[in-house]
Order: C-alpha cells, then sequence, then structure tokens
C-alpha cells in the first residue's frame, strides 16, 4: 500500500519538479559520461599524463558531490513544507511518523533512481561525444565504442548513494524533530516578515563592497608581483585575497536589498513610478528570506564564471605551447662536439644523438645554430628583470641561422641590409621593447653600430634563445671571434611524426644532466633536458588542455545547473504560496498582462540578482590572470573573447531556466487570477 | 437620488444540465448615489457570488449590471481591469494588503495602479489616514498592527481614488467585536462624512444594522427589504 502511494506521489512530483529533474537528470549524466571518459582505455592511453586526468576527474567529482547533494536536499526540504499540511493529515489519521518519512523518502529515492536511468543512456551518449573531443584535440581520428566496464557504473552509484544518502538523511533528521503543529504551519513559516529598512546593513554593504575592492586589487597585486619577480611570498596574500572575496560576496548579498531600499525610497518619483514600489519590495523579502542562500549561489556563479575563464585560458596556452616549446621535430641542446666527447662535458657526441634518430626517423633536414653573447647589455638593461629571463646579457642569432630556422618552419624568411638588427620577441616583452626602440634609434653590437629594421612577436620560440625572452638578429659579419656561444642547438626536421615514446627511448639513452651555472654574483645548480621531442611536448600539452578544460568545464556546468534549478524551484514554489498577492494586484485593477509583465521583472531581478556582483569579480579576476597567460595567447584580444564569451555562455544556459521558471510561475497565477 | 448601480434580472448559474446550482436567480435592485446598503444572508455562496459580479471578478449567466449607465455584462476583457480601477473600491473579509509593503505602500497601491502623479501621492495618503485615524502607523507592515487597523487600511486604499462604489465583502469577518463596531463606525462615517457609496455583503444582523437599507437574499433571491428610520 505504502509502496503503491509512493509511487503515485513520485509521479505526481514528475510535473511539479521538472526542471529540478532535469538538472539532475544531466548531472547525474556528467558524472556518468565523466566516469565512462576516466575509465575508458582509448583515453588513457593518449598519453602518460592522461593518468592524472582520472585523479582530476575524481577530485572535481567530489565538488559536484557536494553541491548536486546542497540541490537534492535543498528540494526535499521544500517538497517537505510544500506538503507539509498531507503529511499531518497523514498522522492526524493514525499513520505513523516512521511510515510517514518511510514514504517521503521511497518517493524521493523513486525520482532519483528514475533520473539515474536516464542519466546513464544520456550519459553515454554524452561521453561519446566527449571522447570525439578529446579525439579531435589528439587530432586522432575516432570511432565510436559502445564497450565499457563496470567501473563507470560502480563508481556513478557510488556517487549516487553517497548524494542520497546524505540528503535522505538530513530530510529524516528534520521530519523526525516535527510535531503535527510544525507541520500544519510549515508552510506559513517560511518567508521573513517584512522588516524594517536596517540602518546598519546599509553601511555593512559599503563595507563589504570595499573589501571586496581591496581583495581584487590585492589579488591583482599579487599576480603582476608574481609575474614580474616570481621570488616574491604570494601565497599568503592570494589566499587573504581570495577569503576577503568570499567574504564580500555574502556581505554585499545579504545587505545589497537594504541599500538598495535606503536609495530608492526616499525617491519617491522612483518608488511611485509604474510597479517599481511592488518589485522593490517583494525582492527585498525575497533577499531577506534566503539571503545565505542567495550569498552561496553568487559564490556558485563566481566559480562558474573564474572556471570558464580560466578554463579558456589554459586552452590558449596549451594550444601555442607547442609550438613555442618544441617547433622543431626533435631538438638538441648544448652537444657541442661533432663526433667525440668533450673534456669536461660527459655528454655523447652529436653523433651518436643523430645516429639514434636516424635509427627510428628519417631525417629531412637538420642545422646546428648558435646562440651568441659579447656578455654586454644594449637592450637588456632596459627591460624588467622579471620579464627577460634568466640569460643576463642580449642574445643573438646569426641572420643566416634565423633565416634557415624559419624555413625550416615554413615561415617567410627576412632580410637585413648592412647596419641593421631585427628583434624576435616573445609577447610578454614586446611593449617594453616597444618602448625602447621609441627611444634607441640605435645600438652599438661590438663595433658595429646597428639601426633597428622591425620587430614581431609572431611564431616566436623559446628554442631559439634558451633562456632569454627575446632575440637579437644581425648580419653574419657582426658575428666576431670576441663573442661567445651561451648554447648550441641542432634543430631536426624529420618526415614521421616523433611520439612520446620515442622521447623516453632517447632520454634513456641520453639522461638530462645538471649543470652548475655561473652568474657572476651567485652559483645555481640547474638540470636542463638535452632533447626536446615535438611529439612529447604536443601530447603533454594537448593532455593538459583536455585535463584542464574539462575538469572546469564540468564544473561550470554543474554550478550553472545547479544555480538554475535553486532559483527556479524558489519562485515556483512561491508562485503557489504568494499567488495571493497577484490576485489582489489584479482585484486592484491590475490587468492580467501588467501582472505578467511585473512578474517578468521580479524574476529579472530575482535571476540577476546573485550575477552582477559574479559578473564584475570575474572580469576583473580575468583581467588580473591575463598578466600571467596574455603572453601565451594567440592576440591580445584573445582573453577578451575568452571573457565575452563565456558570459554570454552562462547567460544563455540561465535564460533557459529564467523563462522556464517565468512560464511555471505565469501558469500558476493565471489559475488563481481565471478562478 | 441619483442610481449608481442598477442590477436587472442577474442570473448566475453553476454547474451541468443534472446539477444545476442557482447561486444568483434573478435579482432586481438598484443603489443610489451615497448609499450604504447592506445585503445579507445567513449562508450559501449567493451573496459572494452576487459581489464578484458587481466587481466584474466574475461573469453573470444573464442580466445587466449598470454602473453609472455602462453596462459592465458588456464589457471586454481586455477594458474590466481600467474599469475595475477607475470605478471601484473594495474591502475584503481577509485584508488583502500585500504583507511586503507598508501600511503607507498598500494604501499607494491603487494610486500607483492607477498611474497617479507620484509627487501626489503621499499628501492623498497622509489626507485619507487621518480620517481614518492610521496616521501612526503609516511606516508599519501589515504584521505589526492589529486586524482592525489592517481594515482600515484596507478601507483607506478603497477610499483613495474616489471611487464610484465600494465593495465590502464581510469587512468584519476577522475582527473581534469591538473591532468591528469601529470598522463599522469608520465606514458609515465614510458614507456619511466623504460620501461614499458602500455596498456590503455580509450574514451578520449588527454589521448590517449600520447600513441604511439592507437588502436580504435567500435562495438566490431577494426575499426582503428593510430601510433604516
Amino acid at each position: 500500500m505504502l509502496n503503491k502511494l509512493a509511487f503515485r506521489n513520485a509521479k505526481r512530483s514528475i510535473r511539479d519538479y521538472i526542471i529540478y529533474l532535469i538538472t539532475v537528470t544531466l548531472a547525474f549524466s556528467l558524472i556518468f559520461s565523466f566516469n565512462l571518459i576516466i575509465f575508458s582505455k582509448d583515453i588513457l592511453e593518449l598519453s602518460s599524463i592522461m593518468n592524472s586526468f582520472q585523479m582530476c576527474i575524481i577530485i572535481v567529482s567530489i565538488i559536484v558531490i557536494l553541491v548536486v547533494g546542497w540541490l537534492i536536499y535543498y528540494t526535499m526540504k521544500f517538497m517537505l513544507q510544500k506538503r507539509s499540511k498531507e503529511f499531518a493529515t497523514y498522522m492526524i489519521l493514525g499513520i505513523k511518523k516512521k511510515q510517514i518519512i518511510k514514504l517521503f523518502l521511497l518517493e524521493n529515492i523513486i525520482l532519483g533512481v528514475f533520473s539515474l536511468i536516464i542519466s546513464f543512456f544520456i550519459g553515454i551518449i554524452l561521453s561519446q561525444l566527449m571522447t570525439l573531443i578529446i579525439m579531435n584535440i589528439f587530432q586522432l581520428p575516432y570511432q565510436i565504442n559502445f564497450s565499457f566496464g563496470s567501473e563507470p557504473i560502480l563508481l556513478t552509484l557510488f556517487y549516487f548513494c553517497l548524494i542520497y544518502l546524505f540528503s535522505l538523511w538530513k530530510t529524516r533528521r528534520k521530519i523526525k524533530k516535527m510535531k503535527i503543529r510544525d507541520l500544519l504551519y510549515l508552510d506559513k513559516t517560511n518567508e521573513k516578515k517584512a522588516n524594517h529598512i536596517s540602518r546598519l546593513n546599509p553601511i555593512i554593504f559599503i563595507f563589504s563592497l570595499l573589501c571586496g575592492i581591496g581583495a581584487l586589487l590585492l589579488f591583482h597585486n599579487t599576480i603582476k608581483n608574481i609575474m614580474e619577480d616570481s621570488s616574491t611570498p604570494s601565497g599568503l596574500h592570494l589566499i587573504i585575497s581570495l577569503v576577503l572575496i568570499i567574504i564580500s560576496i555574502y556581505g554585499v548579498t545579504l545587505t545589497i536589498s537594504d541599500f538598495l531600499l535606503t536609495v530608492l525610497m526616499k525617491r519617491k518619483k522612483i518608488k511611485y513610478h509604474g510597479d517599481n514600489l511592488i518589485i522593490i519590495r517583494q525582492f527585498s523579502s525575497k533577499i531577506k528570506t534566503m539571503g545565505f542562500t542567495l550569498g552561496t549561489i553568487s559564490l556558485l556563479v563566481t566559480l562558474t564564471w573564474v572556471s570558464l575563464n580560466v578554463s579558456n585560458m589554459f586552452y590558449g596556452v596549451f594550444q601555442t605551447q607547442t609550438e613555442n616549446q618544441a617547433p622543431y621535430d626533435i631538438m638538441i641542446y648544448n652537444i657541442y662536439s661533432e663526433t667525440e666527447t668533450e673534456i669536461g662535458n660527459d655528454s655523447p657526441p652529436l653523433k651518436q644523438y643523430i645516429d639514434f634518430v636516424n635509427e627510428y626517423y628519417t631525417i629531412n633536414e637538420k642545422l646546428t645554430y648558435n646562440v651568441y653573447t659579447n656578455r654586454e647589455t644594449p637592450i637588456r638593461k632596459y627591460i624588467s628583470n622579471g620579464l627577460v629571463g634568466y640569460q643576463p646579457y642580449d642574445c643573438y642569432l646569426k641572420l643566416s641561422d634565423y633565416n634557415q630556422l624559419l624555413k625550416m618552419r615554413g615561415l617567410k624568411e627576412i632580410t637585413l641590409k648592412d647596419g641593421e638588427y631585427f628583434i624576435h620577441t616573445f609577447r610578454d616583452v614586446e611593449e617594453e621593447l616597444k618602448t625602447y626602440l621609441q627611444t634607441h634609434q640605435t645600438i652599438q653590437v661590438g663595433e658595429y653600430t646597428l639601426h633597428n629594421k622591425g620587430m614581431t612577436s609572431r611564431n616566436y620560440t623559446t628554442a631559439w634563445s634558451r633562456g632569454s625572452s627575446y632575440i637579437v638578429v644581425v648580419p653574419d659579419q657582426v658575428i666576431t671571434d670576441n663573442f661567445e656561444i651561451v648554447n648550441q642547438i641542432t634543430a631536426i626536421d624529420t618526415k614521421e611524426e616523433t611520439t612520446e615514446e620515442f622521447a623516453e627511448k632517447m632520454r634513456k639513452k641520453f639522461p638530462a644532466k645538471v649543470y652548475v651555472e655561473d652568474r657572476e654574483t651567485y652559483q645555481t645548480m640547474i638540470s636542463i633536458q638535452q632533447v626536446t621531442v615535438k611529439g612529447e611536448v604536443e601530447s603533454e600539452n594537448r593532455s593538459m588542455l583536455t585535463i584542464t578544460t574539462f575538469s572546469l568545464m564540468y564544473l561550470a556546468f554543474i554550478f550553472i545547473a545547479v544555480v538554475g534549478t535553486i532559483l527556479s524551484i524558489q519562485s515556483l514554489s512561491d508562485s503557489t504560496k504568494y499567488c495571493y498577492r497577484y490576485v489582489t494586484l489584479h482585484k486592484l485593477g491590475m490587468d492580467a498582462h501588467q501582472i505578467y509583465k511585473t512578474l517578468a521583472k521580479q524574476l529579472l531581478f530575482f535571476f540577476i540578482a546573485p550575477i552582477i556582483y559574479p559578473l564584475i569579480i570575474s572580469i576583473s579576476t580575468a583581467y588580473s590572470l591575463s598578466y600571467m597567460f596574455d603572453a601565451f595567447m594567440k592576440s591580445d584580444y584573445s582573453i577578451l573573447g575568452y571573457v565575452i564569451f563565456n558570459i554570454f555562455l552562462f547567460l544563455f544556459i540561465y535564460l533557459i531556466y529564467y523563462i522556464a521558471t517565468y512560464f511555471g510561475f505565469k501558469k500558476n497565477i493565471n489559475e488563481k487570477i481565471k478562478e | 437620488m441619483n442610481e449608481i448601480l442598477k442590477i436587472n434580472n442577474v442570473k448566475k448559474f453553476y454547474g451541468n444540465k443534472t446539477n444545476i446550482t442557482k447561486a444568483v436567480n434573478g435579482i432586481t435592485f438598484s443603489v443610489g448615489d451615497g448609499e450604504f446598503v447592506a445585503i445579507m444572508e445567513a449562508s450559501g455562496s449567493g451573496k459572494t457570488t452576487l459581489l464578484n459580479c458587481i466587481s466584474t471578478i466574475d461573469t453573470v449567466t444573464s442580466g445587466n449590471i449598470y454602473l453609472d449607465d455602462i453596462d459592465i455584462t458588456e464589457l471586454k476583457e481586455s477594458e474590466l481591469a481600467d474599469f475595475r480601477k477607475e470605478n471601484l473600491g473594495f474591502i475584503f473579509q481577509d485584508f488583502n494588503l500585500l504583507d511586503t509593503l507598508t501600511i503607507e505602500e498598500n494604501i499607494a497601491l491603487s494610486l500607483i495602479i492607477n498611474g497617479d502623479d507620484p509627487n501626489q501621492i503621499d499628501p492623498k495618503i497622509l489626507e485619507i489616514a487621518k480620517k481614518l485615524g492610521i496616521e501612526d502607523i503609516l511606516e508599519k507592515f501589515p504584521y505589526e498592527v492589529s486586524g482592525g487597523q489592517k481594515q482600515r487600511c484596507a478601507c483607506a486604499r478603497a477610499l483613495i481614488n474616489e471611487p464610484q462604489l465600494i465593495l465590502a465583502d464581510e469587512p468584519t469577518g476577522a475582527l473581534d467585536s469591538k473591532s468591528s463596531r469601529r470598522l463599522l463606525e469608520t465606514m458609515s462615517e465614510m458614507n456619511e462624512k466623504l460620501s461614499a457609496t458602500i455596498l456590503m455583503v455580509t450574514h451578520d444582523p449588527f454589521s448590517a444594522s449600520f447600513c441604511k437599507r439592507v437588502l436580504f437574499l435567500k435562495d438566490g433571491r431577494i426575499f426582503n427589504e428593510i430601510h433604516r428610520g
């Protein structure tokens, strides 16, 4: 009997909580699809670091479980409130509380299992889609593959049980404590009484806002300092700024309504214009009732935007990193002798390396070139220390080498007349170099006075000048015997694509060396990898790109869905509970059309309020983080583009929740008005 | 006396062919300008149904209702809301004040919906509040004042637009006897001093005793009418 009743009630709930059920189903679909991916052999075998993808997603899943668990508990609380009278009636009729708890929990389990079953199907499709995207990142062909082991299912079931056990346990405790009287009046206790405008809250609001601005400035400066001088301790500053941002988010959300009331209510023209009074008052009463929840929602929205922004920035970084780190198939560093082992350098001669490469690949082209210095700093002394890299002097490339290197990459060669030089630079030094060039017409390199021919930051690679963020290209004759060699590099272009496995074999054969570096004032031990293989770097970057973007996107989507759902559930429950407000307005002469307009505005306020501050925070943090990421981006506007794209992506999904809520609300009050 | 409201053979039936409830079954009467009329019925739904029809919240099955010579049964759906806000004032049994607004703002609501000049709203509220003796509680929220005060706030809201007709549905239904008496005295004053025309439905003889004329309803028809001497 109880089962039958539970089943019937669950069926009825589907209609009332359709938005919630869709969200829970989507959340479980995402959880399941990610579990499928992290246990998929195809994915794990893509590269050696894809194993950390598994760990990363499991950690992200813990956050997801907490947030989805919160959503489910929150909704159960709502269902309980809505049906409290029904339960009180059961109890008055003599059904034991234990049975009622069983009934309610059973209903929720039925709904949960129902979503879970559907999410298994959606999850499989989603996982195929995501695998396709990952394969695309690795530029590999993909065939649809529906087979999977038991681990993804078991792990998903485990998460499901965790979430439901937590929510059911909390709800059970809540019901257990309640008396019939509480249940009878539970639906009347939700909204806190509208309060008089607090004098203190507007002050707290301004204080919180200032606290937020301070935190964002601290965050910005810390990031800037890290970029300019990585030796400054910054962990504590970052933590303080993040804590302050969180405090500020809650402070602002909890007090914004009193601030608005104080500002707006004094101005009669605004107060009594149109439906302003109704909207402002409803809004502030809503915030008073669920201020803390709205604070948490704001926090989640902030995290969503920040996650999306950071994930896109990483995407940008890893996309350009391969070109930056390994523009040629194989690069061998600082092996100065062609055939014999050098004295004082126990590395095997270059020939052995080349022979080893020849065993596996056909060499198309090969160039050994030098990076020179004359221990002078005509340009470097004008550039900030944090930007230039560890080389203490200006470094030079011969024009012939440079052109050959460009040719190997399929880029256009340059010409220099005698007495001209050219700068190729990493993006983050470009600005300072430009300023430098405006004030310095010529430089003195050895015996030559050279004019600047131009500068570019496109297609820069660290391979040309280890340890320096820019390289000066000069006509060959400028480099005389007085110059010393900073680095000697061999770039090899192979016919076949290089692989990660080859890199490992090569490293095994020629292990990394530890050098003692003499930097005049102090000595440092540095370990330098002598070989860079494009296949390995590429695979690392692709893996990192996959891991970061997928993990952060996963979080972001769950957050948006949970936020949208909670706002929606809250509004829809109001639509039945407070519909008398609209009926009164209707009786007083507001026509249905006006009421819907007021409703749309009121919901808009409710949906927009928790996202304005996060929007400001996310834009500000993105601006700060751009100091860190901008240099790696394809263009100056990449990050701005990401930020704008993410704002719209979020708003698009959010808008769906808003529209669904509006129509649900409208339907509910429409029924009452028509009665 | 100029007749403001004319009810002409109004019928309102509910239900289907096999089971018809004749809530209002051919009622005809009129209310003159400045009158305070009660419709009394011991129990049943007839009086509230009639009031709902007059207030354009419900439609009639047949018959006509004229307010100031306009047949409101002929008005289109789109015209009804405007008609209500321009011509009618309401006092409900359970006050129907918005709990999120202060007393002052609740009174302002009618004016706001009517699109009045924001600068004129405050003086108007103060004037009416003084007349009804609620000027001290304007800043309070409904939950902070007594039932009687709430109902006087509702009266102020109904009066402030200077409507042609005020409709009151069991206004004392949720009040104790002392508050009821004060409210009815207030309504009498509204009628006498402010010349408000009031039509009240009630089941309570005491309430009806404040009116100048009482119509008795039974089984959807008027079966008696008395005038106060």
